[in-house]
């Protein structure tokens, strides 16, 4: 009998020190989960997955024309809809805007519940920080093209997207108030505007800088003036960044601004897409738009690569290659601040910030200033100037929407294809895209209704 | 009460055995029925009694009975058990003849699990055996294909790479594991099947159901192949064998696949010529490589050849053939010697077995060979009176092969294309010539000139130029320790040790065409004509190099006792694995064989290329690196009581526990369970059936399981580093690959199985029949998500199977005594339908993954996994030739609407591309010393899709299916061709209506002559016996053809892309 109980206790000795930690090891080394803040890190700065903004907000703007052959040859069925307007967009095509954006949200999610599984420091809130502000980027650049637009008195009748908070995957998020969805990004630029760091040389990365430039345009588009002066006066005054000097800049190389010049304080780009191809010959600057440009105005040659087809093509991206900059740049903190003053009667201060803007836009002597506009004229030049500087970013999409809520700065905008020609009126409701195909297949939420 | 006065009884019996009374004195003697000797310490039992006595050093032994009848059974280690029936008193002493155990010819009669062995009648789970005689039936050098059709239930696919071949029972899996479990030796077997001598093989006990394989638990779930090889006996003289076998093979034929004329090719190419298919080729600045055909057009428009010479060269052109030079130059007959030896004995207290084998075959490509070296040695002994057994056992392999001869892949004009059909690879002389390859003939011939290597391509100057070498070593180590604790009670502990490291190198030498190619390709030439080399002059050699190890440590008690009519057979313990998988790979440029010296490489850099400098390019860069961790623990029990013999419950739980990445801790392992019953009718008392003497019914209910390590419960991510064209250039970032899951389970797979074992008087008809129900649940599948949820589809537990079918064997001995005639009848069917599945795939991706019968899934809801589905075939249109299909009902010829419009309920539903209904007939007649068995197999209840021309790939410039000859061409020709005419333009729904259309679904059912094999043991007298003992000479003819198929296409249903080749063996086996 005791040969017994010494071979049993021997065994039971075997099997409780083989089961500590043996089935902890990794199955692949490749492999891992984001478990460390190194890793996090890492995570964070996938800017080929984070660092992207929706596409079909430039596509349905008047910042460009497709001549008929560029839209006979635009590669989804979806660019050529939503570039006339078309009630329907999607016909059964996933969407790269919806999709690619809501993956931002995803990952940014997923870093945030890992970090918050980690022992409190300051990289560890660095880290959650960013986070947050990737996943109110996400949602607010989402909301530009698939909410109804912010306006003042907005109710909770308004529905907005779904918003995603947590990784669970299987749940189904509803349509919510577009009141709360706003109110849950402006919250997430907060929280994480006290935990990141002032700036960031790698420009993908968000900082203080980011966060409160990303407030000032969400202000902005919610009406919220006071406010979005505030943050891009706090922009202004901070030295990190600074304006370029356009005259330094060679118009005839490829990309005549470099990568994260010293204007970008967030770098992302547009996603790509056919349209918006460097190499498409057939997609032009709206010439209505760049007729504009005056002689010396640097914008008019740094901006442009001439066609042989007698269009004009944008070249001036601040990404400094092929990509479309979708980011944000100091100059748009200047036509912020500038619009704010003038919506408040500031007159001198508007004028002040816009000239000291646009006089590193001209030639050494072809700009003497804009002098004694006042009112809705100042405010008009404002926002002309702004559209010429930030075109074929996207920005002028968001103005669009707000904009169209002031009978002053309404505009009827037009496209002519195959000699039809298509109208996006002030308020349509086609100034919503429509939820794709895939998603309502998958989760019940109401289609936004387009006809007007 | 009355079981307790039995025991009693037979207490009293044994305890006070001069009570009986009337005693009559029995005398016999036991003997070798091979040496005739006498064999002393055989067990003599009588009947029902306890009465047991052992025979002495003269085989002789004495039993006192009372008159009457009784049956004896003798026994013997090393030798098969006899019974025998005898009268008391008798006339004169009773010889008794026992056959050594090695000759037995009656099977196997017990079945393995890997744990234990039971016997047959003890059995309630599905278990089939393949016997020592049965696998050296055929011959081979792998173990698995002397299964085939052999066993029954086991479905061998030959098509099926590798890692599909086998199914037992169906596949209840879509992305996880398909195979069955490999023990070797009582442990999983992690290394490639081909280490396995069949030599070195004793037996293999196929576990098909819950109540086998559920000891082996997650890993259970496609069946588990038991192989046990052979060792010494106890008290075994000293025995040496061996076995010598050469197979040759029918050579492949290169016109076997239908493939399309040199004629017809030439034909087509006049045709694209015409529609200026090749002017983007003519013009291109990557210099693209133009056949000597379109060259002769291409010379006669720009007038630089008259009109009778090109019509002389292409008519030149079309008399050749390449595939009468890859038949000459490529291909060869395949040749396999085979050799094993094997020296084993045993002692009171020890036994041993070591085997040597050595296999080496000839290659059906030219200039190719691999062999094989085996070893493996046993031994056990035990010590302090029997009541410790160690043993271990170490086995070594290695396997080489050498291609030097990189085959059919080579000839290829661009990756990707095959090389024109009139290529020639000799001249008349039979000197080597070039083809046309990678870039166009007069870039190339003027490279040389320029400054460049030799740039031309010589597909049999090639050959010994590229070479691929593959090794790799196995060693298995295997330590047990069996420690018996008291009466019917031991511990048991078992270690093994497995390491297979495996290297390849592929060795390019400086004259290769690969080696030439890439230097050429990067040269720089500078400005005053002289060279620099990006890729530096000399050989590249690519080497890759693999260490598996693993170490699996078992221990359990076992319990086995006997009350009565009661009877317990039980075991519990733990096991745990942990197997490490690493690998390497990389490459070295300007390699020197001589000096094993290398030159470093700028891979940061880009280059131009030298025929193309518009392309920058970097130096290729093949560096890997992989990490693999397995680990497994696993506790488990078995527990088998039988009542009286004739009732068996058998239960059996086990709980594997894995690394399976971030899965909640609790649901890191899973339990599994089977239950079995068995009752043997023919053993109750109120069973009187004489004719069939032994019949029992058995059923088992219960799960097995299986997983897909790729994915995982906790996100996971991929790490990468950020490229020079990122933003920021070398910052190190993470790509999610695999969402949170933390409801991640591993599949189960739910059998019940019916079954009845059954025999005849005499044993003249005997077998089984079962029917099974095989559910798979929880299933590893992609489903869809709304984007919102951050992605577009996850992979989880989603999807369900259910599969139902039957395991017939029926033995029957149709003659017995001089001529023994003995048939076995294989009958299996298999029927498995998707009843879950999540995910609604396109009606194209049904299309072409149903076609296979293997490979990846795409299933449909209520049919079965691999469904064959096509478009409803409206002919061809007599105007145009064009394939119709219906829209709304009525038959048209808009392609795009057809397919745009086909949803699966419009589609034809043709049946399974598996074989439902499957099995074998082998017959075996013996006469004096010579046996001749045959085989026929069968496959029925499936069908396939057969290939046939591909306009999008034929107009693109790639020879394609011999079926053009067959197309229309003339309105009229739809009545008699099924074959689309050449379309204006390439349109791939035209391609894709046709190729999945009903006109090209065959049955493909067909039964097959499977093989012959022929023995002959020679008669051995006192003279021979010296030398020799059963020296047998033997011949094997496999793959003898098809008897019948249910379609009419030529090719073979199994063999779609080379010959079946038929193969004639012929060897000697023996013992000295």
């Amino acid at each position: 009998m005791k040969n017994i109980n010494y071979t049993i206790i021997a065994f039971a000795l075997i099997v409780i020190s083989g089961c500590t930690g043996f089935l902890d090891e990794r199955p692949n080394k490749g492999i891992l989960i984001p478990t460390t803040a190194e890793d996090i890190r890492a995570l964070l700065d996938n800017d080929t997955d984070l660092n992207v903004v929706p596409a079909f907000g430039l596509l349905s703007s008047d910042d460009l024309v497709i001549n008929d052959q560029g839209w006979g040859s635009l590669s989804s069925p979806s660019e050529q809809n939503a570039y006339i307007w078309n009630e329907e967009v999607w016909a059964g095509e996933a969407s790269a805007d919806w999709a690619r954006l809501y993956r931002v949200i995803f990952v940014s999610n997923i870093a945030l519940e890992q970090a918050e599984l980690l022992p409190a420091s300051e990289e560890v809130s660095k880290l959650k920080a960013e986070a947050l502000f990737h996943r109110a980027h996400a949602h607010f650049m989402l909301a530009q093209v698939f909410s109804p637009a912010y306006f003042q008195g907005v109710t909770d009748q308004e529905l907005g997207i779904p918003l995603r908070l947590n990784t669970e995957i299987l749940e189904r998020s509803p349509r919510i108030p577009l009141r709360d969805y706003y109110k849950v990004v402006i919250n997430d630029l907060e929280i994480a505007f006290e935990s990141l760091p002032m700036s960031e040389p790698l420009k993908t990365r968000p900082s203080k800088l980011t966060a409160k430039a990303l407030l000032a345009r969400v202000y902005l588009t919610m009406g919220m003036y006071d406010l979005a002066e505030e943050a891009a006066n706090w922009i202004l005054e901070r030295p990190e960044v600074s304006l370029l000097n356009y005259q330094d800049l060679n118009p005839s190389t490829t990309y005549p601004f470099v990568v994260y010049n010293s204007e970008v304080i967030f770098n992302s780009v547009i996603l790509s897409h056919s349209y918006a191809s460097v190499g498409n010959v057939n997609v032009w600057i709206n010439p209505e738009l760049y007729q504009r440009y005056e002689e010396g105005d640097l914008r008019k040659v740094l901006f442009a690569i001439p066609r042989a087809n007698g269009g004009i093509s944008f070249k001036g991206q601040y990404t400094g290659r092929a990509a479309r900059f979708g980011g944000i740049a100091l100059d748009e903190m200047y036509f912020i601040k500038a619009e704010c003053l003038a919506r408040k009667n500031d007159s001198v201060g508007a004028l002040k910030t816009l000239n000291d803007l646009l006089k590193t836009r001209y030639k050494v002597g072809s700009f003497s200033g804009f002098e004694g506009l006042s009112g809705i004229n100042l405010l008009k030049k404002v926002l002309e100037e702004k559209r010429k500087s930030l075109v074929y970013r996207g920005i002028n999409w968001i103005d669009l929407r707000r904009l169209n809520f002031e009978p002053a700065f309404q505009r009827t905008i037009e496209r002519k294809i195959s000699g039809v020609t298509y109208r996006l009126t002030p308020l349509s409701k086609k100034y919503v895209l429509p939820i794709p195909d895939n998603e309502l297949n998958l989760n019940p939420i109401d289609q936004t209704d387009r006809r007007d | 009460m009355k079981h307790l006065a039995i025991l009693l009884l037979l207490l009293g019996s044994w305890a006070f055995p001069s009570l009986a009374q009337n005693q009559e004195l029995f005398r016999g003697r036991v003997i070798s029925g091979e040496s005739r000797q006498a064999l002393p310490g055989a067990t003599v039992k009588v009947g029902d009694t306890q009465t047991v006595t052992i025979s002495d050093e003269n085989g002789e032994f004495r039993l006192r009975l009372p008159q009457g009848a009784y049956k004896l059974l003798i026994s013997f280690i090393g030798f098969e058990s006899v019974e025998i029936s005898v009268s008391v008193p008798q006339s004169e002493p009773t010889i008794i003849t026992l056959i050594p155990s090695d000759l037995q010819l009656a099977g196997v009669d017990v079945m393995s699990t890997g744990y234990q062995d039971i016997p047959k009648e003890r059995v309630t789970g599905s278990f089939v055996t393949v016997d020592n005689e049965l696998i050296n039936r055929s011959v081979s050098p792998d173990i698995i294909s002397r299964l085939n059709n052999v066993t029954s239930g086991l479905l061998i696919n030959p098509q099926a790479g590798a890692n599909q071949q086998l199914s037992i029972r169906g596949q209840s899996t879509f992305l996880a594991n398909t195979q069955p479990l490999i023990i070797v030796d009582n442990f999983p077997y992690d290394g490639p099947l081909e280490n396995i001598n069949p030599n070195d093989v004793e037996s293999i006990t196929v576990l098909r159901d819950a109540a086998a394989a559920s000891i082996w638990g997650a890993r259970a779930g496609n069946g588990v192949i038991v192989i046990t090889t052979k060792n010494g006996e106890y008290k075994q003289p000293l025995r040496v064998s061996f076995n010598a076998n050469t197979t040759i093979f029918e050579q492949p034929d290169a016109f076997y696949a239908q493939k399309m004329s040199p004629a017809d090719f030439l034909e087509v190419e006049e045709l694209l010529f015409s529609r200026n298919f090749y002017n983007s080729a003519l013009t291109s600045p990557n210099r693209n490589p133009i056949s000597p055909g379109v060259e002769l057009l291409d010379a006669l428009q720009r007038g630089q050849i008259t009109q009778d010479e090109a019509d002389r060269q292409l008519a030149a052109l079309r008399g050749l053939d390449l595939r009468n030079d890859i038949n000459q130059y490529f291909y060869q007959p395949q040749i396999d010697q085979q050799y094993a030896f094997q020296v084993s004995g045993g002692g009171e207290k020890q036994r041993f077995g070591i085997s040597l084998g050595y296999d080496a075959t000839r290659e059906n490509i030219k200039a190719n060979d691999r062999n094989r070296i085996s070893f493996k040695g046993n031994q056990e002994f035990m010590l302090w009176k029997g009541r410790i057994t160690l043993s271990n056992q170490l086995a070594l392999i290695q396997n080489r092969s050498t291609v030097n001869n990189q085959g059919l892949q080579e000839l290829v004009i661009s990756p990707g294309t095959e090389l024109y059909p009139y290529a020639r690879l000799t001249d008349d002389q039979g000197n080597p010539l070039p083809v046309v390859r990678d870039f166009r003939r007069s870039y190339v011939l003027g490279a040389e000139e320029a400054g460049f290597l030799n740039w031309e391509y010589f597909p049999l100057n090639d050959i010994g130029q590229s070479v691929v070498s593959n090794r790799s070593t196995e060693i298995r180590w295997t330590s047990g320790l069996v420690f018996k604790l008291a009466k019917g009670l031991q511990a048991e502990a078992s270690y093994q040790y497995w390491n297979n490291s495996a290297s390849r190198e592929n060795y390019n030498s400086p004259e290769s065409y690969f080696s030439r190619n890439l230097i050429n390709t990067f040269s720089q030439r500078r400005q005053d004509g002289s060279f620099v080399y990006p890729v530096p002059r000399g050989a590249i050699l690519d080497r890759a190099s693999s260490d598996g190890v693993s170490h699996q440590f078992r221990s359990l008690i076992r319990y086995s006792g006997t009350v009565g009519k009661h009877s317990i057979n039980a075991l519990a313990g733990f096991e745990a694995k942990d197997y490490q998988f690493n690998s390497y790979s990389n490459r070295f440029y300007g390699y020197n064989r001589k000096l094993a010296s290398t030159i470093p490489v700028d891979y940061i850099n880009t280059y131009p290329y030298s025929y193309n400098p518009s392309l920058l390019r970097n130096i290729p860069f093949s560096t890997g690196l992989m990490d693999l961790t397995d680990r497994f623990l696993s506790y488990y029990g078995n527990v088998g009581y039988t009542y009286d013999n004739k009732l068996d419950v058998t239960l059996s739980a086990r709980k594997d526990q894995s690394n399976l990445f971030g899965v909640r801790t609790n649901q890191r392992g899973v339990p599994l369970y089977s239950l079995g019953l068995g009752w043997a009718i023919s053993e109750m008392s109120f069973y009187k059936f004489d004719q069939l003497p032994y019949l029992k019914v058995r059923t088992s209910y219960g799960y097995n399981g299986n997983i897909d390590k790729s994915l995982t419960g906790e996100t996971t991510a991929l790490f990468l580093t950020s490229s020079p064209f990122g933003f920021n250039s070398g910052t190190p970032f993470a790509r999610i690959i695999n969402p949170p899951y933390p409801d991640l389970r591993w599949e189960r797979i739910k059998i019940i199985n019916l079954g009845v074992d059954f025999e005849t008087k005499n044993g003249r008809l005997s077998g089984s029949a079962e029917y099974y129900w095989k559910n798979g649940l929880d299933l590893i599948a992609s489903t869809q998500l709304p984007p919102s949820s951050g992605l577009d589809s996850f992979r989880g537990n989603s999807a369900n199977t259910a599969g139902q079918g039957m395991d017939i064997i029926l033995n029957t001995k149709n003659l017995q005594g001089v001529w023994n005639w003995d048939t076995q009848i294989l009958f299996s069917t298999n029927k498995e339908i998707v009843t879950k599945y999540l995910l609604e795939e396109p009606v194209n991706n049904v299309l072409i993954d149903g076609g296979f019968g293997f490979g990846s899934v795409s299933p449909v809801e209520g049919y079965p996994l691999y469904p064959l589905f096509s478009y409803r075939w409206a002919g061809l249109s007599a105007d145009t030739g064009n394939p119709m299909g219906y829209l709304d009902g009525s038959p048209s010829d808009n392609f795009l609407a057809i397919i745009q419009n086909s949803g699966i309920e419009d589609l034809v539903f043709h049946g399974s591309a598996r074989p439902t209904v499957f099995g074998a007939i082998r017959n075996t007649v013996g006469w004096k010393g010579l046996s001749f068995s045959f085989n026929i197999a069968y496959k029925l209840g499936y069908y396939y899709r057969r290939n046939s021309v591909l306009y999008s790939s034929l107009l693109g410039g790639m020879p394609g299916h011999s079926d053009y000859s067959l197309r229309w061409q003339n309105p009229g020709d739809e009545l008699i061709t099924d074959v689309p005419s050449v379309p204006l333009v390439r349109n791939v729904n035209r391609d894709n209506l046709h190729r999945f259309s009903e006109a090209l679904v065959e049955r493909g059912d067909h039964i097959r002559f499977q093989d012959i094999s022929i023995s002959y043991r020679f008669s051995e007298n006192a003279k021979t016996r010296k030398v020799f003992s059963n020296l047998e000479v033997y011949s094997y003819l496999n793959n003898l053809g098809i008897i019948w198929k249910a379609s009419s296409d030529p090719l073979d249903p199994e063999f779609r892309n080379l010959n079946p080749m038929r193969s004639f063996s012929l060897g000697l086996r023996g013992n000295f």
